[in-house]
């Protein structure tokens, strides 16, 4: 491992060289001529000619023979704006006759005072810029005779609405869900949080993509640290694409090699509100609406933001059950593997003999029966997951009847297993977050093995080997078990039980150090405290 | 660095995989023993197990033929140690015997009465796999017998005796579940003598072997519970019977439910009432006097009039306090039979010399030097009844028919 690690390194090196010489070389020759034909030329050649790339030249405007080229990406951009804010007020003839100007240059900064009706518009000199801006979807101004040209924001094209959340449901609580769109993403963020101190630091990632990335935090209540800590993670990422928040979460998570996400994400922008109220940090990734949050404990993963929208009482309960949910899809089967076959004494008897007689004629060990019934479940659920809609009620049928009933009838499987790999997966999908779940799948394989060779004993070493390892994890500089190691008191009242609203005094202690009150003490509501 | 570590995944990978399942076993490859009886015949150990059939207990729709077969199946092999004669099991059992839901040990009462129970304790508290809480049971038949008598309701009858026992012991008290830890400790305790509840087979017991028996509704025979063999050192020296072991209950606060019959009054001998005992403690404290210990036995209980056929005025404190006398007497009566029979066998069921031992420690060597100590102790019997309610009549239903009392 050591080995391999050394030459990652040596490589990211010798990369990074290797972009900064580019960069350098293109920033000499990238001026923008003064002749638009020649400009144009460039354009068209650098994009090879691609058919999207409207370029639309106006010729004799205001009385010079200047001529004006408007380019842009068909597509990329909001054509209204282009119609009515662009076009027409430079076709405008009102201007035409009150406004005469011989000077490119004067022409230029006329349309760019005078005339455009866009908000954000800005200045072009280079190259390198001016495709940028379009790729984004900007509208470029060049006019014949000068150097420098306009950008103008014209950012729009087809894009998906809010809609509900499809990975994360909740009963009571927001259905607005995030988009593709990291603008409208960092709006619905800010429409919960109205405050000064939701700052965004905005981030370029991806040598080709040139995805947008934006980090989120509440100034003041965010640890500095932990802020500082993200942004210089992803200043290292040195890669061509980003193409969704996946890619950050490898480039930057603490540890790759552990089975447990030490960055959660989410679609509901109310999660994300949450989370940066206590002080946690999130990562917007334009081009999905999974945001990152970091960072995280491990019991973050079993809380959902209904949680705090819902009765106290119930969502301690909740919690409680995920967890457990949690430990039966990671260990059952693995338990009844290693008490079926190690250690049966434990069973009361009348349940031993009514196994037993289930595994009458069945020919394989409990091991295998474990093992292929839990590999069908994966192939049948990523069966389910990419199969076309229209097919779905098939491929139930087919999963339920075939595995459920003839395996078991055709003395393959036995029905307790079937029940065990049941209650497995329907546990699994207990779990709010997704990636927790993935933990869970996993390390079920590992269990069961362990249980086949070395019975509880094996389950038991694999416990102890998995808790220290979770004991070792950190989620950037966060120990991944607090609060409970490192062990906070007063962490403890949102972690297994939620206390009710009133008595969460304060934001948790170790992700922000600074600002950690939340709110004043003595607010539990009572019959007196109405009559004021 | 890298070497080290490589050496050590091979080392973990390799202590999980060539360990190869050690000693993992199938479900379908046990035969469930549900209980063992323990013989001898001709100088060897006959050792009988049943062993439970699944297939044909649990109720499963694809299992095949259930309810035909019989539930359960016996095996019996002979050898000159136990172990031997287990082993020997397996030329005959198609699937290794799993003894871990054992829960019964019957053992033959000549077995007991001759060569003791010692080696069998050895063996049974030896194996991983054996449980210390099977029921030790004794039998004056050959043991292999019970295991083999069918029992309605239970298709186990391991466990169907278990039960029975421990109902017994819940609603009788007048047998005691003696579980195979306590019977060793009791065993190697020299200040007290081991018992253990007797099962006898009552009716034809061939018939009941058959499975055609469980299709008449009348069973051919039964297992029940009968006397209580006592023990001196590891052998039998006797029994006693059901009045004497009751007395035993008494002595040794193991009553929690019993029903004592008591007749009326001396007029009326035939008439009888029942009385529930509800709650009862039995305090034992051995006194020196005058050289010899007095054992200060203090019996209290409370309880119900559960049933009558007399006529009396229950609304009366002064007839209560005379039925409560009458119920004294007779707790008094069954705690002196055992008493005389404990004498007379002298065996130490109770553990009195237990007692003595910690309070008189110096009379208690004296006395563990005489042949029969029991002898030197005199009883001091002091029974307080007390009837807490006549449950929800008042007066007995006698009176309605014969107002004039």
């Amino acid at each position: 491992m050591p080995f391999f690690k050394r030459t990652k390194r040596t490589h990211s090196k010798t990369a990074l060289l290797h972009h900064n010489e580019q960069t350098v070389q293109t920033a000499e020759s990238s001026r923008l001529s003064d002749r638009l034909d020649q400009n144009l030329h460039r354009i068209r050649e650098q994009t090879g000619h691609s058919r999207d790339i409207i370029i639309r030249t106006l010729s004799h405007m205001f009385g010079s023979d200047c001529t004006l080229a408007v380019i842009y990406i068909d597509g990329l951009v909001d054509t209204l704006t282009i119609n009515h804010s662009i076009m027409d007020s430079l076709t405008s003839k009102d201007y035409e006759e009150k406004l005469h100007a011989s000077n490119p240059a004067e022409i230029l900064s006329i349309i760019k005072n005078r005339f455009l009706s866009i908000g954000s518009i800005s200045d072009l000199e280079h190259m390198e810029s001016l495709i940028s801006a379009m790729l984004e979807g900007n509208t470029v101004i060049l006019i014949d005779g000068s150097s420098r040209g306009i950008i103008a924001s014209s950012i729009g094209g087809e894009e998906r609405g809010v809609e509900e959340p499809q990975s994360q449901t909740v009963v009571r609580g927001p259905k607005e869900g995030f988009t593709e769109n990291i603008r409208t993403n960092t709006a619905l963020i800010r429409r919960k949080i109205k405050s000064p101190d939701l700052w965004i630091v905005d981030r370029k990632i991806g040598r080709i993509t040139q995805t947008d990335v934006a980090v989120m935090y509440l100034n003041g209540i965010a640890n500095d640290k932990i802020v500082q800590e993200i942004l210089n993670r992803l200043d290292q990422i040195d890669t061509d694409s980003i193409l969704e928040s996946g890619y950050i979460e490898e480039f930057i998570q603490d540890t790759t090699f552990t089975p447990f996400p030490t960055m959660t994400n989410t679609e509901r922008p109310d999660a994300i509100a949450g989370a940066i109220l206590e002080g946690k940090v999130a990562v917007l990734v334009d081009g999905t609406p999974f945001v990152l949050i970091a960072p995280i404990t491990i019991f973050k993963l079993f809380q959902s933001s209904e949680d705090y929208y819902q009765k106290f009482d119930i969502a301690t309960f909740l919690r409680l059950l995920r967890i457990i949910s949690f430990m039966v899809s990671m260990l059952l089967p693995s338990l009844y593997i290693a008490i079926s076959t190690f250690h049966q004494e434990m069973l009361p008897t009348t349940l031993l003999i009514s196994l037993a007689a289930q595994r009458e004629g069945i020919p394989f060990p409990a091991v295998v029966e474990a093992l292929a019934m839990e590999i069908t479940f994966e192939v049948l659920r990523e069966a389910g997951v990419r199969m076309p809609r229209a097919m779905g009620s098939a491929i139930s049928i087919v999963g339920a009847l075939v595995l459920g009933q003839a395996a078991v009838q055709a003395g393959l499987v036995s029905a307790a297993m079937v029940i065990i790999v049941a209650f497995t997966a329907i546990a699994s999908f207990v779990a709010p977050s997704v990636s927790i779940a993935n933990s869970a799948r996993l390390l079920r394989f590992c269990f069961m093995i362990l249980a086949a060779t070395l019975g509880l004993f094996g389950i038991m070493a694999g416990l102890i080997a998995m808790l220290i390892h979770l004991c070792g994890l950190r989620s950037f500089g966060l120990p991944y078990l607090t609060p409970f190691a490192p062990f906070i008191p007063s962490d403890q009242k949102d972690v297994l039980v939620r206390v009710p609203w009133w008595a969460m005094l304060t934001r948790p202690t170790l992700i922000n150090r600074n600002n950690a009150k939340r709110q004043k003490m003595n607010q539990r509501p009572s019959p007196s405290n109405g009559k004021k | 660095m890298i070497r080290k570590l490589n050496l050590l995944i091979l080392m973990l990978a390799a202590s999980l995989l060539l360990n190869g399942c050690w000693d993992s076993q199938e479900l379908n490859s046990l035969s469930i023993v549900s209980a063992t009886s323990i013989d001898r015949s001709e100088d060897e150990w006959v050792i009988s197990f049943q062993v439970v059939i699944p297939q044909s207990i649990a109720t499963q729709t694809g299992g095949g033929a259930g309810g035909s077969q019989s539930p359960i199946t016996i095996f019996s092999t002979r050898g000159k140690t136990i172990r031997e004669a287990m082993q020997n099991a397996n030329l005959e059992a198609p699937r290794a015997l799993f003894f871990a839901h054992n829960s019964v040990l019957i053992i033959n009462e000549q077995v007991v009465r001759n060569e003791g129970v010692r080696q069998i304790l050895d063996f049974f508290l030896r194996p991983v796999e054996s449980r210390e809480t099977m029921s030790v049971l004794l039998t004056k038949d050959k043991a292999s017998n019970l295991l083999e008598v069918l029992i309605p309701l239970e298709k186990i009858t391991g466990n169907a005796i278990q039960r029975v026992i421990t109902q017994g012991q819940e609603n009788l008290s007048q047998v005691k579940n003696i579980k195979l830890i306590d019977f060793a400790s009791m065993v190697a305790n020299p200040y007290k003598s081991a018992m253990a509840p007797e099962l006898r087979v009552s009716g034809n017991q061939a018939e009941q072997s058959n499975l055609d028996a469980l299709k008449s509704t009348r069973n051919q025979a039964v297992l029940k519970l009968g006397d209580l063999g006592v023990f001196r050192g590891d052998k039998l020296v006797g029994w006693m019977n059901r009045k004497e072991s009751r007395g035993v209950a008494w002595l040794s606060n193991s009553v929690k439910n019993l029903i004592i019959v008591t007749p009326c009054s001396d007029r009326e001998a035939s008439r009888l009432s029942s009385y529930r005992v509800i709650q009862s403690s039995t305090q034992v404290d051995p006194k020196m006097v005058n050289g010899s210990v007095n054992m200060m036995i203090h019996i209290q209980t409370v309880g119900a009039l559960d049933e009558t056929s007399c006529t009396m005025d229950l609304t009366n404190p002064d007839v209560i306090s005379k039925l409560e006398d009458t119920i004294a007497e007779q707790i008094k009566d069954e705690v002196l039979a055992a008493w005389k029979s404990m004498k007379d066998l002298n065996v130490d069921v109770v553990g009195f010399m237990d007692m003595i031992h910690r309070k008189y420690p110096a009379a208690s060597k004296h006395l563990t030097n005489s042949e029969r100590p029991l002898q030197e102790l005199e009883l001091k019997l002091n029974v307080k009844v007390t009837v807490e309610h006549t449950n929800m009549i008042n007066k007995p239903f006698s009176n309605l028919i014969e107002p004039n009392k």
